[in-house]
């Protein structure tokens, strides 16, 4: 990893894919683009993340999860005891493929390095992020056919989790992202739902985050202290950063959602410089970093962009204030 | 024994491609209308296939329990997103902004297409039952920019839901009152403690059927027994682990017995569904109906499918 600024800049991981992408995934499935053709777009669609992140000042960027559809169905189509019954609404007329786990969960092939490796090839720093949903999360958007409980589920996974995160370290990852956020979905778990959660990166000695977006963030802190990672990085803007008092407790950096991803509006640069300014009135700006509240994937991409060239000039004019 | 399908049947994914069209204005109403008929048909001739005693019509037109409620009363306005309790699923809240009273046309338009399709398949519209969220679970879910006070907005809910059912009286004799957030602890203290009222409110000659849904509490549930009901859900499967404690409660009562659960694609096996009934009967309640636990929509519709046969066959004794 090479030196970052004060307050260091970043995504949480998915960028809109361009529209071309989609057209190309759409004549794949209908058989009129063969697969190497789409790897092909893949491989190009990450290239025009890195330079959209680049134009907008990120300081560590991420490949936009380009060939991600959805984040537990990528990793459970991947892994070994998983079965795909169908689609299961989860809001309005969304769906997704919820799998079920029907028997024991087994690493069986690499599930990132291909993508990473593309990445640091791609990529304009070396300070690129890797993703990897965390093993809590899988377990609890699956249905559990096999084990007798959901913690025993959830300890498989992390140790494939964890097999797949030194895989990446081997082929030079230095920042990882560990997506949880289901973390704090049931009060009763979130203790044992943390340790199965640094399971994930039990044993790395790289740069670890954990990503928790939404819901009640007071569910985790009687637990807070018990996380191993360098960085939690949240959701605040959403909420108008009320829940940033619970963290008091927190010994490692956060990083603080500055950009609300439900809306279209584009925060303006003054405004995130003065949330930040409201951020550092409780935590030593060492300790920050700011990211939007969660992936961008859902907005379009001329707006996703904007969003992120509002936070990282903000985030400038903090650190031109903090200098005098 | 009696069966009914309780609540929502997953919405196929080929319908509601169509569903978005028509909300985007891509489909005209007529065409969309024969469309969600065969839909709702399919769906109505595979439970009288199964004989089933009782059932919705899948709640097909809806995106969720909540959604109904925008159909029938007006005062409110869609809010936020929510998670639907535990489940990952989400509802739009909703925001009360005025006084609430009943508008059910939306509903009844509906509703009364599908007993008049019912009746062209020469299917008895006597199984086919309403259904409604419940008072409790409303006040409790609702943001209430008006009235500021839980207790006041449950009876006010309440008066109104009355209102609507006596409009409903003309298609239907039976209502399914849906309760998720009976056993919530977010359920707020001065509503339970007023339930009973708050459900006498809704007193009509409609047989109202009232199901909870989630994890069973037990002081809750002797309070379910309380409340003025034809028929109340019990779910069994959901909470196998304290069901000793629930069948005790069973004597002298009219359940729905919630036997495959709907919130796991795991199947129950015929045995397992066999010892739950013979358990409950030992009690002798006073009626006992067969159920799917929740809304099916938390499981794929080829899962949901194969549950409610299940159900059916150990119902048949097959
Ligand atoms: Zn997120």
């Amino acid at each position: 990893m090479n030196e970052l600024p004060i307050l260091p800049t970043t995504v949480i991981g998915s960028y809109p894919r361009p529209k071309w992408l989609r057209e190309m995934i759409r004549l794949n499935l209908a058989g009129r683009v063969t697969d190497d053709e789409l790897a092909e777009a893949f491989n190009d669609s990450v290239i025009s993340v890195f330079r959209d992140h680049q134009l907008a000042g990120v300081d560590v960027p991420s490949d936009g999860e380009m060939r991600r559809d959805e984040m537990t169905e990528f990793f459970a189509k991947k892994l070994k005891g998983f079965k795909f019954y169908g689609p299961v609404r989860v809001w309005g007329t969304n769906y997704y493929n919820k799998p079920s786990v029907v028997g024991k969960i087994q690493y069986e092939q690499p599930m990132l390095v291909n993508e990473f490796e593309f990445a640091k090839g791609a990529s304009y720093t070396p300070n690129l992020k890797i993703t990897i949903t965390g093993p809590y999360t899988i377990a609890d958007w699956s249905y559990n056919e096999y084990y007798r409980t959901k913690y025993d589920m959830a300890k498989d996974l992390a140790k494939t989790i964890n097999l797949e995160i030194k895989k990446l370290i081997e082929v030079g990852a230095k920042i990882i992202q560990v997506d949880e956020p289901a973390l704090h979905s049931h009060s009763e778990e979130v203790e044992w739902a943390i340790d199965i959660t640094n399971e994930a990166i039990a044993g790395t000695n790289v740069k670890t985050i954990i990503h928790i977006c939404y819901g009640d963030y007071s569910l985790l802190t009687p637990y807070i202290e018990n996380l191993k990672y360098n960085q939690i990085n949240l959701a605040l803007k959403n909420y108008n950063y009320k829940p940033l008092k619970l963290f008091k407790k927190w010994h490692g950096e956060l990083g603080i959602g500055v950009i609300d991803v439900h809306q279209r509006r584009v925060e303006s640069a003054e405004e995130v410089a003065e949330d930040i300014e409201h951020v550092l009135t409780q935590y030593p700006a060492k300790k920050i970093w700011i990211n939007p509240d969660c992936g961008l994937k859902l907005l379009p991409r001329s707006i996703a962009f904007q969003k992120l060239k509002s936070m990282v000039d903000g985030t400038k004019i903090v650190r031109e204030k903090l200098k005098s | 024994m009696f069966t009914e399908l309780v609540g929502s049947y997953p919405r196929p994914y080929v319908l509601n491609e169509y569903i978005k069209k028509f909300r985007s204005e891509k489909v005209e109403k007529e065409k969309f209308d024969s469309r969600m008929g065969k839909f709702k048909g399919e769906l109505l001739n595979s439970l009288i296939n199964n004989n089933f005693s009782f059932f919705t019509d899948g709640m097909l037109e809806y995106d969720d329990i909540v959604d109904v409620v925008f159909h029938m009363i007006s005062g409110i306005k869609r809010g936020e997103l929510t998670r639907f309790y535990d489940n990952n699923f989400y509802y739009r809240t909703p925001t009360v902004k005025e006084k609430i009273t009943c508008s059910p046309e939306q509903y009844l338009n509906r509703f009364k297409a599908t007993i008049d399709l019912a009746n062209k398949l020469g299917i008895n519209s006597d199984k086919i039952k309403a259904y409604t969220l419940g008072p409790l679970t409303f006040s409790q879910m609702a943001e209430d920019n008006f009235y500021n006070d839980r207790v006041e907005l449950a009876f006010e809910y309440s008066k109104s839901l009355k209102e609507c059912l006596t409009k409903l009286e003309k298609y239907t004799k039976i209502v399914e009152i849906h309760e998720p957030g009976f056993y919530s602890r977010t359920l707020q203290k001065k509503v339970i403690e007023r339930s009973v009222e708050i459900y006498d409110v809704l007193k009509t000659t409609m047989e109202r059927r009232v199901y909870p849904h989630f994890n069973i509490s037990l002081d809750r549930l002797e309070l379910l027994f309380r409340l003025d009901a034809d028929v109340v859900g019990v779910d069994i499967v959901g909470n196998i682990r304290m069901a000793g404690n629930i069948y005790n409660k069973l004597t002298g009562k009219k359940i729905s017995l919630g036997v495959v659960d709907a919130r796991t694609t795991k199947m129950e096996t015929k045995s397992k569904i066999r010892r739950i009934i013979e358990k409950a009967l030992d009690r002798k309640p006073e009626k006992i109906l067969l159920s799917n636990n929740t809304f099916l929509d938390f499981i794929p519709e080829i899962v949901a499918k194969r549950k409610l046969v299940l159900l059916s066959q150990v119902a048949m004794n097959e």
